[in-house]
């Protein structure tokens, strides 16, 4: 265990932007942080990283508090979307600057991961376009070797090819080099396959954190002739209900066992898992009532 | 593995811009006192030495607005960067006072050869006064006004624009007190017995102490957004 | 390279078809060496602890053994064991499914088997 958070929260003025949150982070791990826009997560990767402060609650990284400790600041890489630089600096003197900040920054790496981006190494970040930062922010994040590395949504002005690629440095280098990385996006989809553990946050509450192949399974979609669908889904719990003529698709909250899979079979239905996307926004959605049929 | 020395360098890197465009300019302006003094037949006294003091005064107060959000933005200890600040401010006041004062030494040599009369480094009261003890002056008050400068950056960086706002109406304040109760004639007092350059010193130290320690508790519960 | 669909089957789910139709081709024969988690996830762009789910679902299947140090297998028997996990499948997807259309177009055995001869003589229904 690296990390651990218990009650954390943090409140600004009246708000909560973090509620109570408790979890703990393993080493070399990716997980993914999500959940909406405005949903915590970027506040709460403040306060593991003492950038923020907590009204209540503790974290812990690394065995220790992170505030004003080097021993354990030093092994942690918090890349945001929203990272200042100094303006007149050059893409160089960035790299320069983790070199010194990152005990185990790796030079070559971080030279090998500008070539993949295209990053001129002697513009001055105020010349960059909002892409290009975020590049500079990727190669410091993955060339760091941090073993907690977090993205909070890297990848802003980043075109698709590009994201493309840093996923595919971001596993490659996990494994060969594997640490703990935190991705937080609103880009579930995206990076779905990467991650090894959910961390769903919603208006400042964690309100799942779960295995991701677990998750994935958690629910699915039985689709078919509508009156067919009905025979499946008597008696069950279903979370989402669509019709389009006379096909009909229900969503059920369980993970598929060989009877279902059968039953489906028998009535010549379609059974599929609900991908992560949909399970997620389901989730943040604002429910009627809880787990019950919706009109 | 050396943070410090990281975030020092990004101070000048920082910095090195407005030094180098303000020193041009000001080398410009004294070239140009020389030919005002010619056709204008008067004489320039002094007006080096302030331009470098409110020029270091206003870098200390900016130097701190980019830097702080990007070292503390990549995982950065507040002390450390206090720290790396504290020691970008005395090496600028240092080579600022050593500039200042070979200039200053300079300038009679400059005055012998066109016996043209600009006093452009050379400050009257400072004018007997042995090399070390000149330096130290100029280096003192730099440095004064640069933690001084700190310490306002502090102020709006933990407190945000009212922060500003309330320091400058205690400011006010605080000169409106000492005008009425009589204390800055204390002061003058003071430092006539302990001597001008003893009792500079003391309260060179004290207020640098002072903005220093500010500083550091201030920027100890600064975060950045 | 087939890129893994989302959204049909669980990951780890086709990970471990990928392996079975490997096992059925022959292109993975007993005793072989299956590819590592690492190699999976490098391969099919997942997250390894995906990939060994996979793995480690035809290991609890027999399909598969794991060599300590040294990396997975293909277990003896592991085809009869894929053909026989295989034919259940197809027995669910496709047979079961054709009855339920033979009904619904009130198709009688006696012509579904006539069907099936056709089919497999290669005319056209």
């Amino acid at each position: 265990m690296i990390a651990k958070v218990e009650g954390l929260t943090k409140t600004f003025g009246g708000v909560r932007a973090v509620d109570g949150v408790s979890f703990t982070l393993e080493d070399r791990k990716i997980y993914g942080l999500l959940g909406r826009n405005g949903a915590g997560k970027t506040t709460l990767m403040q306060l593991m990283t003492a950038q923020q402060f907590p009204t209540s609650g503790t974290v812990e990284v690394f065995g220790a508090s992170p505030y004003e400790n080097r021993r354990v600041l030093r092994q942690i890489c918090f890349v945001k979307e929203s990272q200042a630089y100094v303006r007149n600096a050059r893409i160089r003197d960035v790299l320069e600057f983790s070199s010194l900040v990152f005990p185990r920054w790796d030079r070559r790496y971080a030279e090998e991961l500008l070539d993949a981006f295209r990053l001129p190494k002697e513009r001055k970040m105020k010349q960059l376009s909002r892409g290009m930062t975020s590049a500079v922010g990727i190669v410091v994040g993955l060339a760091s070797r941090a073993p907690l590395t977090i993205f909070d949504e890297p990848y802003l002005g980043l075109d698709a090819a590009s994201r493309g690629l840093f996923y595919d440095l971001l596993l490659k280098d996990y494994l060969e080099h594997p640490r703990t990385f935190v991705l937080s996006t609103h880009l579930i989809d995206e990076v779905n396959r990467l991650l090894e553990h959910i961390l769903v946050i919603d208006r400042g509450r964690l309100i799942l954190d779960d295995n991701a192949d677990s998750v994935r399974g958690r629910a699915f979609s039985v689709s078919g002739p509508a009156d067919r669908v009905a025979s499946f889904v008597s008696g069950r719990t279903i979370v989402r209900d669509e019709r389009l003529g006379s096909l009909r698709t229900a969503v059920i909250p369980e993970t598929p066992d060989e009877r279902a899979r059968t039953r489906a079979a028998e009535l010549g239905l379609e059974l599929k898992p609900v991908p992560m996307q949909e399970l997620i926004v389901h989730l943040t959605q604002p429910s009627p009532a809880e787990g019950g049929k919706r009109p | 593995m050396n943070p410090i020395r990281a975030m020092v360098r990004m101070h000048l890197i920082d910095g090195k811009p407005a030094f180098v465009i303000f020193w041009v300019l000001l080398m410009a302006l004294y070239v140009l006192s020389f030919f005002l003094v010619r056709f204008a037949d008067g004489s320039v006294q002094f007006s080096g030495p302030p331009a470098i003091y409110i020029f270091l005064l206003t870098l200390s107060i900016v130097s701190v607005r980019e830097t702080l959000p990007f070292a503390l933005g990549l995982g950065q200890r507040r002390t450390d960067f206090w720290l790396a600040t504290v020691l970008y401010h005395a090496g600028a006041a240092a080579a600022s006072a050593v500039l200042l004062t070979v200039l200053a030494r300079l300038e009679p040599w400059i005055l012998e050869r066109t016996g043209l009369s600009v006093s452009f480094f050379a400050w009257q009261p400072l004018g007997g006064q042995p090399v070390h003890l000149e330096w130290l002056f100029h280096f003192g008050t730099i440095a004064v006004l640069m933690a001084g400068g700190f310490f306002v950056s502090a102020v709006y960086w933990r407190f945000g624009l009212y922060g500003l706002i309330g320091l400058g109406a205690a400011g006010i304040f605080a000169i409106v007190l000492l005008r009425l109760t009589g204390s800055s004639g204390a002061l003058g007092e003071l430092l006539n017995r302990l001597g001008a350059v003893t009792g500079t010193a003391l309260v060179y130290l004290a207020l640098l102490a002072l903005f220093s320690a500010l500083s550091f508790l201030l920027l100890r519960r600064v975060t950045v957004r | 390279m087939n890129p893994l669909i989302d959204g049909d089957k669980p990951i780890f789910v086709q990970i471990a078809e990928r392996i079975e139709d490997d096992i059925l081709t022959g292109r993975l024969p007993e005793e072989s060496q299956v590819p590592s988690t690492n190699q999976f996830a490098s391969f099919y762009r997942i997250n390894p602890a995906t990939a060994a789910k996979g793995v480690n679902l035809l290991v609890d299947e027999g399909i598969l053994y794991k060599k300590r140090g040294i990396g997975m297998f293909v277990a003896p028997g592991a085809r009869e064991k894929v053909l026989r996990k295989r034919k259940m499948q197809f027995f669910r997807q496709y047979v079961l499914a054709m009855l339920q259309e033979a009904e619904k177009l009130g198709i009688s055995e006696e012509e579904l088997v006539l069907m099936i001869r056709k089919g497999k003589d290669g005319a056209e229904g």
